[in-house]
């Protein structure tokens, strides 16, 4: 076997993988998705999602990149070859989300510049205004528009960046992670410590932990957890079996997935204080009940956040320290995704990783443009939304089949207790060959329901065909005729 | 808050970063086993 990259050290392994499952997300998600379903109670079923669903699909996933030292097409190709189409599929997916995502870090490259003089100041509807504004955004997905030159920037130097890291392979990424996991915390917690002496704060906070127990009886509680834990942890990328695939076989599997998932449902929790505190102040400085404030995803981040800032004294500060919050909480997903993509490309053609890195960031820059036009953010919001159910969601659930099904679990799990710190034992088994294909099944079948009965967010039935059962099938087209294309010598020679 | 929210919160806390803080101990102890076997002449595998 040609020899293959290794992580410096253990402490780097597990910190990429952390920074990996650590991303926006955490901070406009989670606490957003707790708000709406029960509050505090919404963290029973999260932490029951975790146990029954994350923790088991991670220890899979890497699993089976130690275990074939190979990337996520290898690595199930290894199974049965034609289960290698799950894993271009999974990469193909990630390469979508990279597309998006770096738009978004886009716009919190101009937010960090902006921050020294806060042009969104004078209220909510200044800030959103002032966010559209920045997008170029049009009236709807039909109007594609300009391109706004200042997210173009952004992109530009997102892509770039991203570049550096992973050109040199996963020794560089291991140092840089040193940097980027440990920073967005500390950053949190400033803005964190912030939040909670403000009036207004405790109320905020009450609203996120107040439980209301009746929510858990709803199937749709247990529906949003699952959800959850699965998009926050990087499960169906390929990110973490290509990550796993640059430990030698020996190294420890179970415990390294315990850290990781505690890590970032811990990192999701205490992010949830942050963002709350301010709503809460901005709610009491507004003199408006919390639900008028609250807000997830993009709006949470460049039109809430900010004009909570706004009011606070030091604003420039905080603001340049919250958005180098989002940059750096973005990055690490960002590489990860590519370098995950990057891997399985070069294990095929056994090309080298910087010539990869480079043709693939192009790439990305390029498809990247449409999200920079002023009909980007409609094109993102429908492209997420169908990678988000129907990509990653199938792809974990084929992943268990794969493994429960046709590999055996018993033999995989007998290679993790091996080689781990500590054992896992029938549970394990229970979960990859049952409860979690179908919590995921059940997932999927839902999406479906409600793709059917109302149409996502009132999009055009047009524009949903195009940016999501369109990309969809693009990506199963692609990943087939990666799995049929022959490989490098040695990927043939071993019969993938 | 009331004893309901203060419980939840206190609880999955422990959860969360109890059981991240168990996991990182094991982790140590066992890099130190294996760096100790190591420097006495065995082969280290983590």
């Amino acid at each position: 076997m040609p020899h293959r990259e290794r992580w410096a050290s253990r402490p780097a392994f597990i910190m990429a993988a952390i920074g990996s499952a650590i991303g926006l997300g955490n901070l406009w998600r989670f606490p957003m998705v707790a708000y709406e379903n029960g509050g505090g109670a919404f963290l029973i079923p999260y932490i029951v999602a975790l146990i029954t669903a994350g923790i088991p699909l991670m220890i899979l996933e890497y699993a089976l990149g130690q275990h074939f030292q190979k990337c996520s097409p290898g690595s199930l190709g290894s199974i049965k070859p034609g289960f290698a189409v799950i894993g271009w599929w999974a990469l193909g997916v990630g390469a979508t989300i990279s597309f998006y995502y770096a738009a978004i870090m886009g716009w919190s490259w101009d937010y960090l510049v902006f921050s020294f003089t806060q042009p969104w100041s004078g209220g909510s509807e200044n800030a959103a205004e002032f966010f559209a504004h920045v997008l170029r955004r049009s009236s709807g997905p039909g109007e594609i528009g300009g391109i706004s030159w200042p997210v173009l920037a952004g992109l530009a130097v997102t892509w770039a960046w991203i570049y550096w890291i992973i050109k040199r392979g996963v020794l560089r990424v291991g140092k840089v992670v040193m940097i980027t996991v440990p920073l967005p915390a500390l950053l949190t917690l400033l803005v964190l410590i912030r939040g909670v002496t403000l009036p207004g704060a405790v109320e905020g906070l009450i609203h996120y932990l107040q439980p209301d127990f009746s929510a858990i009886l709803s199937g749709k509680i247990w529906l949003e957890a699952y959800a959850q834990v699965f998009f926050s942890l990087s499960l169906g990328f390929g990110i973490l079996t290509a990550y796993a695939s640059y430990l030698p076989k020996r190294s420890d599997i179970s415990n390294n997935a315990f850290i990781t998932s505690f890590a970032d449902a811990g990192f999701a929790y205490f992010a949830g204080f942050s963002v709350f505190s301010v709503l809460g102040y901005l709610a009491q400085a507004q003199g408006v009940p919390i639900s008028e404030v609250v807000e997830g995803g993009p709006g949470l981040a460049f039109v809430v956040y900010p004009t909570a800032i706004s009011l606070m004294p030091g604003a420039p500060l905080i603001a340049a320290a919250f958005f180098l919050t989002l940059l750096t909480l973005g990055i690490d997903s960002a590489f990860s995704i590519v370098e995950g993509v990057v891997g399985g490309i070069r294990d095929k053609w056994g090309l080298s990783q910087n010539a990869t890195a480079a043709g693939f960031c192009i790439f990305g820059f390029l498809v990247g443009i449409l999200f920079t036009t002023g009909a980007g953010l409609y094109w993102l919001d429908i492209v997420d939304h169908w990678m988000n159910n129907y990509g990653l969601v199938v792809i974990g659930f084929l992943e268990c089949i794969a493994v429960g099904w046709f590999y055996g679990t018993k033999k995989l799990k007998d290679y993790i207790n091996e080689v781990s710190d500590f054992q896992i034992g029938w549970w394990w088994d229970l979960f990859i060959k049952w409860i979690t294909p179908l919590a995921l099944g059940w997932a999927i079948v839902a999406n479906v329901v409600e793709e059917i009965k109302v149409p996502y967010e009132g999009y055009p039935t047009w524009a949903l065909m195009a940016g999501g059962w369109c990309v969809v099938a693009l990506i199963i087209v692609v990943a087939a005729i990666m799995t049929a294309i022959p490989g490098k010598r040695v990927e043939r020679e071993e019969g993938l | 808050m009331s004893a309901s929210a203060w419980t939840t919160s206190i609880v999955v806390a422990l959860i969360l970063y109890g059981g991240f803080a168990w996991c990182i101990r094991v982790a140590v102890r066992k890099g130190r086993e294996e760096h100790d076997k190591a420097s006495r002449g065995g082969a280290g595998t983590h």
